[in-house]
């Protein structure tokens, strides 16, 4: 595969990494769609003879009912059971013994199942990817069974530690009338009271090709795999059309909410910024802050935490998802600090950035940390098939990804103050507030 | 003429395949590639330094690591004059102070360092040449003076006297953590105490440091690990020019053998930790394996049988204890070599009323993996996922599999040809192998379980399973 990061305009191969403008790494994917609606994306890198395989679909939790919440993520263990052709249990064990490695993960806005074969096995990755979305057993047997090892998740991830609740208690106060209120996990409620033909309801509805891509990306001979992707997925008949639920605001004012959690050791704050989906043009700017305020040891937030006592931590995440988007800045104190002295300081770290910006030297450090990253995923087949996908499937092209380190390298210093004055104002928070239960 | 058959016969064979697909029938798969080990180069450099070179076509980044001592300088040799040297190289170079070393580091987003152990400096090909440079300062151009030596021993000596004084006092620990550390499966080695003397500190010289530092830290003492986009001749080259100030030496080549003392347990033994509010229990088995050692001859059979017992989604025990029972999020067993023996910790979170229950069929697939002759399908499915993620650990870009064998190449005395060849050894074990390995290594009647959960709901269902022991979480016997 060719690869060059100097600027060379003409490729003999027809797929490959090439430099658009200075040295900016950069791809070209060969892409189209089925009859069926099911868009085909494929990168070619032979340099090892692994091939990924992934089928990214337009579904999370946010497509969820609010009785019914935490579907897409059950549907995540669901559809590794078996199919039609593959008995009960037998999936994974196809592809291990294949040589694969498989997972998947949802969030909000999607659900992605991959694998990662040695290349002559791509047929069955493709097979199975197929099988997958065609026809699926989703018998009551493996639906109660998944339902109590999602139970244990749940336990596991959220209920051991203390803290493992609060972000979703921050989503239900940014996102009030919307379905980012509720976590991917979902409620286990909601599970139990599920029926089977829910499910079979939601599996039609939402795991469909019209609303799903196959990103292919490796060793991969594309005439080859074209005929295989044509014979296995042509077969899957199309869906209804799909409509992403259109985002509704919050309308509470309440400035600032109280809670209480056992076991908690010392309060904690979450001071929420309204921001903007991911791919809306401030978003690069709001992860480039995001990285200034929390990159390398001596940044921003952890100043505030040594050169102030009772501040025991700060931390900052970007939340941002495909139909909105918040900046969080959380922080654990001592009670024998008020909690609007922990929110002005972190309001005043902003403030200064919105006033003066980044100096010229940490303005490049994280312009090449950015370029350093992003080079690797170029060269990381399973991360850029991610990454395609996403792209394809919430920016509507998967250039996106050739533009991820120019639109960093494009971003000064006045965008940094701008969106910093924008989005951190202190009418564009909202305040959750949790000290230990008594 | 015969291009013309040979054509007709490609287009009817083209032409059958396309027809052959079945879309309900699994595929079977094409004739398989050889697994690229990677462009896995060694070499020995102008200035005598062994060179592994990772050869990566086309990528715009670089790494570059100079270990020094082959194959461990030993810490106890003279710690004064080394605490002394990395003090010392904490603070930078004669070319280049710390702060100088950390802004420019910074403002690449790159990396160099240099201890007494070795040094290193990765980044953006555009940033070989400024890294390098730095990087090669720390071992041309040390800041061993007089002045900072002084200082450095000063220090040293009055914290020598000051913990001598005042012991540190022991931080306070998790109970369940000390006790796992105090329950140790082999007896501890009687190392050389290292110990650092004040009056060592109080007379030390700038010609002591000096003399350590040219005894341990040469080209013939050390080895390099460099990829990149770089062919031989200019990884050579590049480290040739670079080092070109940097000869002479002495190679310590240290005795190294691999051994243990055992203290296994004889009888199971459990002991559980009372966590009042737990809403799951953390369930660990562990045992001892004895001659499980890294790099060892009997590591890829290790392996497998790791692999059908608990390692991955497909393991006996997670198909057990989540996949059949759904009893938890997942159960694993973790195997781990180490020079001084080996351990396995089989480990799973259920709900503090299924605990009981999750141990016996932890126990259950111990005693099935010693007893029954896996089949030849589980068998094929270990060795494939093993080779298949031999095949993916040699791709990835990072090569940690290729840097971490040249790293321990000398240190374990390991054929060039270990990675070319370990493919061929997993693909020769049979069934009655991975019996043979679970009877001789897997021990459900000799090991300890420590369990951490609530003990109102447990008390009671654990002691068919052998001697239990509840305690609080901060250590006090409650039965």
């Amino acid at each position: 595969m060719k690869r060059v990061c100097i600027l060379i305009f003409a490729l003999l191969s027809f797929t490959g990494i090439f430099a658009v403008t200075d040295v900016y790494p950069s791809i070209k994917t060969v892409e189209y769609k089925l009859k069926n609606g099911l868009q085909v994306i494929i990168y070619q890198d032979n340099s090892s003879p692994v091939v990924n395989v992934g089928v990214m679909y337009h579904v999370g939790s946010k497509n969820e009912r609010p009785d019914r919440t935490g579907f897409a993520h059950l549907f995540e263990h669901l559809l590794f059971n078996g199919t039609k052709n593959i008995p009960e249990g037998d999936l994974e064990y196809y592809l291990r013994e294949a040589g694969g490695y498989s997972n998947a993960n949802t969030t909000a806005d999607r659900t992605y199942y991959y694998t990662i074969l040695p290349s002559h096995q791509l047929k069955i990755g493709l097979w199975i990817e197929s099988e997958r979305m065609l026809h699926p057993v989703i018998s009551e047997k493996v639906i109660a069974r998944e339902k109590e090892v999602v139970k244990e998740e749940s336990r596991q991830r959220y209920d051991v530690n203390p803290m493992g609740r609060i972000p979703e208690k921050m989503q239900a106060i940014d996102h009030e009338n919307y379905s980012y209120r509720w976590p991917v996990i979902g409620s286990m409620e909601h599970l139990d009271a599920a029926t089977t033909d829910d499910f079979k309801d939601f599996f039609r509805q939402y795991y469909i090709p019209n609303n799903a891509c196959l990103v292919i990306t490796g060793d991969v001979d594309i005439a080859e795999a074209k005929k295989y992707i044509n014979a296995y997925f042509e077969r899957i008949p199309k869906g209804k059309p799909v409509v992403q639920p259109q985002y509704i605001s919050a309308n509470s004012d309440i400035g600032v909410i109280r809670d209480s959690i056992k076991g908690l050791k010392d309060p904690h704050i979450v001071i929420s910024y309204k921001a903007v989906p991911e791919t809306h043009k401030d978003a690069v700017v709001l992860d480039f802050i995001n990285s200034h305020l929390t990159f390398t040891g001596n940044n921003p937030l952890s100043e505030i935490a040594k050169e102030n006592s009772g501040i025991l931590k700060v931390t900052s995440s970007k939340e941002l998802y495909e139909m909105a988007g918040n900046m969080w800045f959380r922080s654990s104190f001592k009670d024998t600090l008020e909690y609007e002295s922990v929110v002005e300081i972190i309001q005043n770290k902003l403030n200064s950035i919105a006033d003066k910006g980044l100096d010229e030297n940490r303005l490049s450090q994280l312009k090449h940390s950015y370029e350093s990253g992003y080079t690797d995923m170029f060269y990381d087949m399973a991360f850029l098939a991610d990454m395609l996908a996403i792209s394809y499937l919430e920016w509507g092209s998967t250039q996106h990804v050739n533009n991820l380190i120019p639109s960093v390298k494009a971003i000064t210093n006045e965008d940094i103050m701008r969106v910093s004055k924008k989005y951190f104002t202190p009418d564009n928070r909202k305040i959750l507030l949790i000290y230990p239960k008594k | 003429m015969n291009k013309i058959i040979i054509l007709i016969a490609f287009i009817i064979s083209f032409g059958s395949l396309s027809a052959q697909i079945n879309p309900d029938l699994k595929p079977e798969p094409s004739d398989a590639k050889p697994i690229k080990i990677g462009e896995f180069h060694s070499f020995t450099a102008g200035n005598n330094m062994k060179v592994f070179l990772i050869k990566k076509s086309g990528y715009p980044k670089f790494r570059v690591s100079i270990d020094f001592g082959v194959p461990l300088i030993p810490e106890e040799r003279e710690p004064e004059a080394r605490k002394i040297l990395a003090d010392i190289l904490s603070k930078g170079t004669l070319k280049y102070d710390s702060d100088t070393i950390k802004t420019i580091t910074d403002f690449y987003a790159s990396s160099v360092g240099g201890t007494v152990n070795g040094v290193s400096c990765a980044g953006m090909m555009s940033q070989l040449e400024t890294m390098m440079t730095i990087m090669v300062s720390y071992i041309t151009a040390p800041k061993i003076s007089d002045e900072l030596v002084r200082d450095f021993a000063q220090k040293s000596a009055s914290r020598v006297r000051e913990s001598k004084k005042s012991p540190k006092k022991e931080l306070p620990r998790n109970f369940m953590a000390t006790l796992e550390d105090s329950l140790t499966f082999y007896k501890a080695e009687s190392l050389p105490k290292i110990e650092e003397r004040a009056e060592v500190y109080d007379t030390i010289t700038k010609a002591s440091v000096i003399s350590y530092f040219n005894k341990y830290i040469n080209p013939d003492n050390s080895y390099c690990i460099i990829s990149g986009n770089f062919s031989i001749e200019e990884a050579d080259s590049l480290l040739t020019n670079s080092l070109k100030e940097w000869k002479g030496g002495q190679r310590y080549q240290e005795h190294f053998t691999n051994s243990y003392t055992p203290n296994f347990p004889q009888t199971r033994k459990i002991y559980v930790v009372d966590k009042p509010d737990a809403v799951q229990s953390k369930i660990s088995v562990k045992w001892p394996l004895g001659d499980a050692f890294p790099y060892g001859d009997n590591e890829p059979l290790l392996m497998v049988m790791n692999q059908i017992y608990g390692d991955g989604y497909l393991s006996n025990l997670n198909k057990n204890i989540r996949l059949d029972k759904g009893l938890s999020y997942g159960a694993k067993n973790f195997l781990s070599n180490n020079i001084t023996g080996g351990n396995c910790t089989s480990t799973t979170m259920v709900r503090n009323e299924m605990t009981a229950y999750a141990l016996e069929n932890i126990f259950f697939e111990m005693l099935r993996m010693r007893n029954e002759l896996v089949s030849e399908e589980t068998l094929k499915m270990a060795k494939n996922g093993l080779l298949g993620d031999f095949s993916l650990s040699m791709s990835n870009i990072n090569s940690p599999a290729i840097i971490g064998f040249g790293m321990v190449k000398d240190k374990y005395n390991l054929p060039d040809d270990y990675l070319k060849t370990y493919p061929g050894k997993l693909k020769s074990i049979t069934a009655d192998d991975v019996r043979r390995a679970a009877q001789k290594y897997i021990k459900p009647y000799e090991c300890l379980v420590f369990i951490e959960g609530k003990v109102a709901d447990i008390k009671g269902t654990l002691e068919k399973y052998g001697a239990v022991e509840y305690y609080t979480s901060d250590g006090k016997r409650i039965y």
